[in-house]
């Protein structure tokens, strides 16, 4: 009963801004150029849904965060367990990467232009290098804070030290991989907005600017909320694997809250 | 037949502030079938003695013997037992039992009938598909006893292995552990820092010092030993562990 409840706590404030949102302009508070109510950006919404447009300028998007990102995972992951498992490997990197780490994904803009044009190349390079180092750091954390007594526990049970990796690491580390990997999707998501500002004539980031260049406030806010939606839906998907693949962790702290 | 052989084994770790020296040439002979105790100060090296046995770590100097063969690297045959279970979260009871199995390579059907004969010598009939933090913490050992018992190693390294437990929890096991030793003639190399539970577990007692470990004594241990004989022995080894060379506030006595 309690736990219905607090379900609905979230709805409480959402629908209290939904009101405020509609309620502002048609009094008059706010002007309706610059803030439309909700109504007439839900219809922009559909509008827009109907004419094809919103679903091509939407899979624009997802095309090229999936692309981005999923390059961004297969090199930073096995790239990371190496370093993770190696220190001496570790030590060489460590200094690039603290260099390199600190230029947030919009810096690398002009530089992805000069290289690559204007079109997808340019916008899959940033969310590349936009979301690289910080999935690689990740995964070297992850991978050191694998409890060292598991790994020798395996070992002195006949595993071998590559199948440690595989039975032991990966596994152990996994909780926090899996939440790495919905950050850094995340991450991804902003960096093609960003991306999409400058570099295309397709997509959500696209839209909304030109609806800027218009001054059609509607389509901007409507581009808003699907942005938001869409990056909710992606970060769903995800727990949904994740519930998945952590099973094994239900419950696990109020279990060990409920010992001793 | 001698198991374990260990001559004037010494270890020297690189410190921040220089380097520590944690083993000073130790000689010991474990043979087929014994249950050896090495009882020292915390904090001595005895948990660093016992994973060069486990070839976890190379010895800087001296030699480890398994078989009369020099020990290289880690192997099932020498299968340690730490003083928190260890276990892998993400699998049951069974499927950390079988873990090992897996690694030897067994077939699946085999794996599960030596899995079901080590949950029964440990009395976790009933227990196989729960996770260990569905477990208390004396089930959790239990569970690791059964995952080594069941790749059945010739050497069974614990360390500390009941330290963690409470004293009912920690009675009962040793006793467990004591008779699937005698059962099994398995060859057990037992690290603690209680000389009761040393005394009262094996065979034979080795004696450390505090930093770096020395052998300081090795006392056969007669079976049965009354409580009064068991005490007047505790009492020699403990007076043995504080004359030497005037640190006796490093030793911790047992919590019994």
């Amino acid at each position: 009963m309690r736990l219905r409840l607090a379900r609905w706590r979230g709805g409480v404030l959402l629908a209290g801004l939904l009101v405020c949102w509609e309620s502002l302009p048609r009094l008059g508070w706010v002007d309706p150029i610059l803030l439309p109510p909700f109504s007439r950006v839900a219809g922009r919404l559909i509008s827009l849904a109907l004419s094809g447009d919103l679903v091509q300028h939407a899979v624009a998007s997802l095309g090229r965060v999936l692309a981005g990102y999923g390059l961004a995972l297969a090199a930073a992951l096995p790239l990371g367990f190496f370093l993770g498992l190696s220190e001496p490997a570790e030590q060489y990197a460590r200094l690039a990467v603290q260099l390199l780490r600190p230029l947030s994904p919009p810096a690398w803009i002009p530089l992805a232009i000069l290289w690559f044009g204007i079109g997808n190349a340019p916008a899959i390079f940033i969310i590349f290098v936009g979301t690289f180092l910080t999935l690689l750091t990740g995964t070297i954390a992850a991978v050191r804070g694998v409890d060292r007594r598991l790994v020798q526990a395996a070992r002195t049970l006949g595993c071998s030290r590559r199948g440690t990796v595989v039975r032991v690491v990966l596994p152990a580390a996994l909780p926090e991989l899996l939440t790495l990997i919905r950050l850094g999707l995340g991450l991804a998501w902003m960096c093609v907005m960003a991306a999409e500002m400058v570099a295309v004539s397709r997509g959500l980031g696209f839209l909304m600017l030109e609806a800027r260049n218009l001054f059609r406030t509607d389509t901007v806010l409507a581009g808003m909320l699907t942005v938001g939606s869409l990056g909710l839906l992606l970060d769903g998907l995800l727990r949904l694997v994740q519930g998945r693949l952590l099973r094994w962790q239900v419950g696990r702290k109020a279990y060990e809250m409920s010992r001793d | 037949m001698k198991c374990l052989e260990i001559e004037a084994l010494s270890k020297v770790y690189a410190g921040p502030d220089g380097p520590i020296e944690a083993i000073r040439r130790v000689d010991l002979v474990v043979r087929e079938g014994d249950f050896v105790a090495i009882v020292g100060p915390s904090g001595c090296g005895k948990t660093t003695l016992l994973q060069i046995v486990a070839g976890l770590e190379p010895p800087t100097s001296g030699r480890v013997l398994f078989r009369g063969r020099p020990v290289r690297g880690s192997s099932h045959e020498r299968t340690l037992i730490f003083q928190e279970s260890a276990l892998f979260p993400w699998l049951t009871a069974q499927g950390n039992i079988e873990f090992g199995l897996r690694s030897l390579g067994l077939p699946a059907s085999e794996r599960r009938e030596r899995a079901r004969e080590a949950l029964h010598w440990l009395g976790l009939e009933g227990f196989a598909g729960l996770y260990p933090h569905q477990l208390s913490g004396g089930m959790q050992q239990r569970v690791a006893l059964a995952r080594a018992l069941a790749v059945d190693p010739v050497l069974l390294l614990m360390d500390e292995p009941f330290a963690a437990l409470d004293a009912l929890t920690r009675r009962r096991l040793q006793q467990e552990v004591r008779r699937i030793q005698e059962a099994r003639r398995q060859t057990v190399l037992l690290v603690t820092h209680s000389v009761r539970e040393a005394l009262s577990l094996a065979d034979q007692v080795v004696v450390l010092s505090s930093r770096p470990a020395e052998v300081r004594m090795v006392l056969p241990v007669p079976r049965p030993l009354s409580p009064a004989a068991l005490a007047e022995w505790e009492e020699a080894i403990h007076r043995c562990l504080t004359e030497e060379n005037g640190e006796p506030g490093t030793w911790t006595p047992s919590s019994f």
